[in-house]
């Protein structure tokens, strides 16, 4: 094996893209470096890569992908102190997908070229003997895998931002020193994180299948609390074009969040009319993508079943008014992983239509059966508006909350989709259609689809920042994100009735 | 993966020590050159294996890294990087001690560091049989006789096991070096339920004797592993069968078994006790901390006397090391006696923060990848049982009336003030004896109000685990800890219903 692979081993492919990687790495070392410098592999070397992996694997259902991700984050904390990071990881996986049941990944991050061909040289000795269960079938054509693996057309994905690489290639001290002059006037204790990021992802196996992806993204989150530790507001933003960031102003809202906090009371725990606000929003909906999984086999969701062990499609299960769908090839929010770990191209895919559950997710092997088409559980989420702006929300309310943010939050319940958390960061009494007064934070439990079916006004949607919280969900798999950025949540404020607050929360 | 060669075969070989050792040096030559005034790095060559089971694929991973934190004109930056080259080492180190320049611009002085002693020396974890010297073969075979379906009831139970193996060095230019070796085993094993009857919530109960921790692959083999899942399957299905009630709600008498004490330490106590949190330096991700400021939070009575509470890098938990990841020797850490606050979680970038007089103990740090900072994350905590205390039996026994919980989740708000015990299976308890289970209600809870409640502490037959994760750092990230615990008996917990119903 090791004859073979030096005399066929396309050295001077790997050779020259480990060079060319190299002479990209490390963009936030200087200001001088010229800005069009691309953090992560081109989709040409991607290719190049792959092929000269696949080269050395004999079993069509062995595949390779490619990730690269490129993130640099700074830290502020206590106003001043500042630390930078940044970590560049290229990552080569090699999944076998025989059969249903018998799926092994071998995985390595790239240290050096040498790592690279050790990587090859085992994903050719995983491809012999045969890996299979003993009563499987050889090569059969029927199997969904071919289906899935073979070629397919892929709509254009363009959520690369120039903006963003720019910024990636360059300190940002100018915007450090704007916002630790803002934090230092507010004489409040503030911490914020700015977070850019370049990534690219490769799919492909022999039988044809081959899906590619780039994107870049960048978030700003700021947190304010005085300096008794009794007051706390926080704002953030999110685009996939640093260019849309407006640092400064996420500042100025945080520490104007935190002064309107100022001297909360409380307030007893019940059922309101609540108006949640984006962020709050978009805490609810990034967690309900597992409520859309239809695998046979999965756990029971509020969506895929019901008394006679049927789904609920067809059936409306929120206000008409609430439409959500995820559109990978949106250049402005797209979704992440761009396509699922098969590859297949499933395309824009609309959840609930109109209050109507259209569609769940389905692995190749169920959708193939259905007739559907496969779909992996959403990550981003998008979800109609309205026009009526949380002013108009809070003038509409006679007694309510308005919830700014929320912490916390896990699907505790998944056929009820019942969820809980708590509020965080801005949490008001609304008293005769005004601001009465912050409020301490409250614990609450309950369902995001049975609040949206009690949706009294609804606003315009706009991408939720999230900073660095924990997704990973109670139910189910883990969250294959991991970490930042979350895919992008677009979702609009909400008035709804009854929104049910269980307990005070001791917490600032 | 199917066969009978051993996993590392499949994967390259471990880099020797010596070589992490000369990369590590050439990694702090590098960021002295660049303009470093102090230099620590943290390079690991690791792999993970998950044999594949139905439903779920298998994983076999290899990876390499360093992670270099540099101190630059007072300023702290973090570089890390996969690439191993001389030319990469070098390009690393560069970007590290630039960054730092351009945050002296900006930014006011770092914390100084603590002062720890210089340290070098060698440490591997005691293990009797490598998990990658098995074959895939091997392992699928033992991991399935684990594995069996009762059909009896709907009852099954779900066997993995995931194993790490990784060398690490840890160097600074104060002259420090460390090597350690150790292998770490990460078991899921549950005896779960679902059915119509539970309309559709899956119960489960950990087998508790699979327990995470440093140690080989002897620790799954063996006749008493059978043993033990046998009878942790036995009470299961009697769990089970008992008939089922919507429990009241109101103020009852709560026994916890370890596993649900465990979770409600973890989800409380465990961040509340960072540092990092009291002083604000994770405000603007996992939180702060209910403790308040340093000044507050040592001494705080938190709990009721009995309630004693360790870090513990003992040789056979999970997180076990010899040294932290900033070279100071990792010692067991009382953080909470009879009660109260003693200590909390410092590294040497925040120690002076917490007190310049009387300084935090060290030795907690620890990177989850060495990609990360070091940040106050140690492995495992231990609640130390009563020495009088009975099994969790006996704490039921003395339940007049009231509830007994068997597995729970915990949520809390971002200070750990306060939150909701969502139990896994939960029991009415009259006269010291189970009557029947109960569904729909939660435990909710003010943390030191709750914990002050606690009028009795198990022994050592009722101790259990759970794994509780803590996120923050930087890069930021998650971290999974090991915390064990006894039962406990809670007074006057207040239990609320479920309903959604409006």
């Amino acid at each position: 094996m090791s004859n073979r692979l030096s005399n066929r081993h396309p050295s001077a492919v790997l050779d020259a893209f480990l060079a060319r990687r190299a002479d990209a790495a490390a963009p936030i070392s200087s200001a001088v470096l010229p800005s069009n410098r691309r953090p992560v592999v081109t989709r040409d070397e991607a290719l190049a890569l792959a092929k000269a992996v696949l080269g050395y694997v004999e079993r069509p259902t062995i595949g390779v992908q490619i990730n690269h991700r490129v993130i640099s984050t700074i830290r502020i904390v206590r106003n001043d102190q500042i630390t930078c990071a940044q970590t560049d990881e290229l990552t080569l996986n090699f999944p076998t997908e025989i059969g249903s049941e018998l799926n092994v990944t071998v995985a390595t991050n790239v240290r050096d070229a040498a790592m690279l061909r050790e990587a090859v040289r085992h994903a050719e000795m995983r491809a012999t003997p045969p890996i299979r269960k003993e009563d499987e079938e050889e090569d059969d054509d029927d199997d969904p895998i071919h289906f899935a693996l073979g070629p397919h057309t892929y709509l254009p994905v363009s959520l690369w931002h120039a903006g963003t690489q720019d910024a990636m290639a360059t300190f940002q001290g100018d915007v450090i020193v704007r916002i630790v002059a803002a934090m230092h006037q507010s004489q409040m204790q503030c911490a914020a994180t700015i977070a850019l990021m370049s990534r690219a992802a490769l799919r492909t196996y022999t039988l044809g299948m081959t899906a590619w992806g780039e994107d870049t993204d960048s978030e700003i989150t700021v947190t304010a609390r005085s300096a008794d530790g009794k007051a706390s507001g926080w704002s953030g933003q999110a685009a996939r074009d640093w260019n849309r960031i407006r640092p400064e102003r996420a500042v100025q809202d945080a520490i104007t969040m935190a002064r309107r906090t100022v001297g909360a009371m409380r307030v007893e725990p019940g059922r309101y009319t609540t108006i949640l606000g984006p962020a709050a929003l978009g805490g609810l909906i990034v967690k309900m993508g597992e409520l859309f999984n239809g695998r046979v086999g999965s756990p029971f969701t509020y969506m895929n079943v019901t008394n006679n062990h049927k789904t609920k499609i067809g059936q409306r299960v929120m206000d008409e008014r609430v439409t959500m769908r995820t559109d990978p090839a949106d250049p402005a929010y797209g979704e992440y992983p761009f396509f699922p770990d098969n590859g297949y191209p499933s395309g824009a895919a609309t959840w609930i239509e109109k209050g109507i559950l259209r569609t769940l997710a389905y692995d190749p092997g169920d959708a193939q059966d259905e007739g559907k088409i496969p779909l992996k559980t959403p990550g981003a989420m998008q979800m109609s508006g309205g026009t009526t702006t949380i002013e108009e929300m809070i003038a509409q309310c006679e007694r309510g909350i308005y919830v700014h943010r929320l912490s916390g939050v896990n699907l505790i319940d998944p056929p009820s989709a019942a969820m809980s958390g708590t509020t965080r960061d801005g949490c008001f009494l609304i008293k005769n259609g005004k601001i009465h007064s912050p409020i301490v934070n409250l614990h609450f439990y309950d369902s995001p689809v049975l609040a949206l079916n009690r949706l009294m006004a609804i606003g315009v949607p706009e991408r939720v920042a999230f900073g660095f919280i924990e997704l990973k969900p109670r139910y189910g798999a883990s969250d294959p994100m991991g970490s930042w950025p979350v895919p992008p949540i677009v979702v609009p404020p909400v008035m709804v009735r009854d929104f049910n607050f269980t307990a005070l929360a001791d917490a600032v | 993966m199917r066969s009978s060669r051993p996993v590392e075969s499949f994967a390259p070989p471990l880099l020797d020590p010596d070589t992490l050792r000369r990369l590590s040096r050439d990694i702090l030559d590098a960021a002295t050159r660049a303009g470093a005034s102090f230099a620590d790095v943290r390079v690991s060559d690791k792999r993970f294996y998950s044999p594949a089971r139905v439903g779920f694929p298998g994983w076999l991973e290899f990876r390499t890294g360093y992670g270099l934190r540099v101190r630059v004109d007072g300023r702290d930056a973090f570089v890390a990087s996969a690439d191993v080259t001389p030319e990469g080492i070098v390009r690393t180190a560069t970007a590290a001690v630039a960054i730092g320049r351009q945050l002296a611009n900006v930014a006011g002085p770092s914390a100084p560091l603590a002062r720890v002693p210089v340290v070098t020396g060698e440490w591997n974890a005691a293990v009797d049989i490598d998990p990658f010297t098995v074959s895939p073969d091997e392992h699928v075979f033992v991991m399935s006789g684990y594995t069996t379906r009762r059909r009896h009831r709907g009852v099954m139970t779900s066997v993995a096991f995931q194993w790490e193996s990784e060398t690490r060095v840890m160097a600074s230019t104060e002259g420090t070096s460390t090597t350690q070796r150790w292998t770490r085993f990460l078991p899921f094993a549950i005896i779960d339920y679902a059915h119509w009857r539970t309309r559709g919530h899956m119960l489960s109960l950990r087998v508790a004797p699979f327990q995470p921790g440093t140690a080989g692959y002897e620790t799954v083999l063996g006749p008493e592993r059978h043993e033990q899942l046998e009878a942790v399957v036995d009470e299961f299905n009697t769990l089970i069968s008992y008939p089922i009630a919507v429990a009241e709600v109101g103020r009852k008498d709560v026994v916890l078994d370890g596993r649900a004490h465990a979770a409600l330490l973890g989800a409380t106590m465990v961040p509340a006790l960072s540092a990092a949190r009291i002083l604000g330096e994770e405000q603007n991700s996992g939180g702060t901390s209910f403790l308040g400021s340093i000044d507050r939070a040592i001494g705080q009575q938190v709990g009721a006397n009995g309630l004693e509470m360790w870090v513990d890098h003992g040789n056979t938990l999970y997180g076990a090391m010899h040294w932290d990841d900033e070279g100071v020797a990792a010692a067991a850490v009382p953080l909470i006696r009879d009660g109260r606050v003693v200590n909390v979680l410092a590294t040497r970038t925040n120690a002076s923060a917490v007190s310049q007089t009387t300084p935090p103990p060290l030795g907690t740090a620890f990177s989850p990848d060495v990609m990360t900072m070091p940040a106050a994350r140690p492995g495992a905590f231990v609640v130390r049982p009563s020495a009088s205390g009975g099994s969790l039996a006996t704490l039921r026994e003395s339940l007049k009336n009231g509830y007994i919980v068997r597995n729970a989740w915990v949520g809390a708000d971002q200070q750990g003030a306060s939150g909701s015990l969502y139990p896994q299976l939960m029991f009415e308890v009259q006269k010291g004896a189970i009557v029947r289970r109960v569904v729909d209600v939660r435990l909710e809870f003010s943390t030191v109000k709750l914990l002050r409640s606690a009028s009795a502490f198990g022994g050592a037959s009722s101790m259990d685990w759970d794994t509780v994760s803590m996120s923050g750092g930087l890069p930021w990230s998650e971290t999974s800890h090991f915390v064990a615990a006894p039962a406990v008996y809670l007074r006057d917990a207040n239990i609320a219903s479920n309903s959604l119903h409006v």
